[in-house]
């Protein structure tokens, strides 16, 4: 056959067979490899945020302020320890702890914050309630005061009824 | 019949055979392309299919408490800011009363709610002019956002039993 002729032929097949066969398969591939860039991406992005994560845990964990804010919100209410607490702290302020009684709630919907809400009756002097009202405020236990209610004492002393609130997570 | 003269070789003009080689090459590198796309296909579709499976799996039980630990110290820190934030202290109170209530005027009952800034008080004198006195000390405040006075009654013994209703300023 004559080469010129042959050459037109073998120009002819290669671009049927470029175009009908090696281009689809070759647009197959750059689809394949477009998706695998993405999860790759989408890989890397997963560890370099757990890697952060690893990151923060280990600072949380270094971090001086972080045991005085789960000192203050513990992460159980721990209501021994918080009874305890606030028994010692009336009876440093030389007030006797005549009654407690604490409830537990939700802060809200959802929340994970809890709310121990505690009655207590203590008996003593009003200078004595300053220096209780200080103690708390010192404490490393979050407790706010909710209402205090008393009276002109009848007898030896006053009588505080306190509602004061603690935190735990 | 032998042929006596040869006959003499047919020559190609070099842009034929330039056209032929140009042509078998550009078969070959469609092929070899072909080949070539086939294997990097086959090799990406592995890889694919290996990190598809490493998505799917999600979290490992680690990396779920990780996530957990990290968000509930976020929630906490959050929490205790907004609590710090709002923590009251009760002692100004009782300092404010101390310096400000009239030296004939007693009070016999409170009852404070620092939440809502709420203090009743249950108190008495020995006239109404003290009263007036003690009130206008009051008035006169700026820590005080309102002030209410009511239940004016006369006592068992002619004292004046009255009881005021504050609100207190941030």
């Amino acid at each position: 056959m004559n080469r010129f002729f042959l050459s037109i032929v073998l120009v002819g097949s290669s671009l049927i067979f470029g175009v009908f066969v090696a281009l689809p398969r070759f647009q197959e591939f750059s689809a394949v490899s477009k998706e695998l860039s993405v999860k790759q991406a989408e890989l890397e992005s997963e560890d370099r945020y757990f890697a952060h994560l690893k990151q923060v845990q280990d600072r949380i964990n270094a971090e001086e302020l972080v045991a005085k804010i789960d000192a203050a919100i513990p992460n159980d209410p721990q209501l021994p320890a918080l009874h305890d607490f606030l028994q010692s702290t009336a009876a440093g302020s030389g007030l006797s702890l005549r009654s407690i009684a604490a409830s537990q709630s939700a802060s809200g919907q959802g929340a994970r914050l809890q709310r121990v809400t505690t009655s207590l009756q203590l008996g003593g002097s009003y200078e004595g309630l300053k220096v209780f009202l200080s103690s708390l405020l010192r404490a490393s236990r979050m407790t706010n005061v909710e209402s205090i209610n008393f009276s002109s004492p009848q007898g030896a002393g006053f009588v505080f009824n306190i509602r004061t609130v603690s935190y735990s997570y | 019949m032998v042929e006596i003269i040869p006959k003499q070789k047919l020559e190609y003009p070099l842009w034929t055979q330039a056209l032929f080689f140009g042509s078998m090459l550009f078969l070959l590198v469609v092929i070899g392309g072909f080949f070539l796309t086939l294997s990097l296909q086959g090799r990406a579709q592995k890889a694919l299919e290996s990190i598809q499976g490493v998505l799917a799996q999600g979290k490992t039980p680690e990396e779920a408490r990780l996530e957990q630990s990290i968000f509930r110290y976020r929630d906490k820190f959050n929490d205790f800011a907004s609590l710090a934030t709002e923590r009251n202290d009760v002692r100004p109170v009782f300092e404010f009363l101390e310096a400000y209530t009239h030296p004939r005027v007693v009070f016999t009952t409170l009852n404070l709610e620092p939440t809502v800034r709420a203090l009743k008080l249950v108190g008495a004198t020995q006239d109404f002019r003290t009263l007036q006195e003690q009130m206008a000390i009051f008035q006169n405040r700026e820590e005080l956002g309102g002030l209410a006075i009511s239940n004016i009654v006369l006592g068992e013994k002619g004292q004046v039993v009255f009881q005021l209703e504050i609100a207190l300023k941030p």
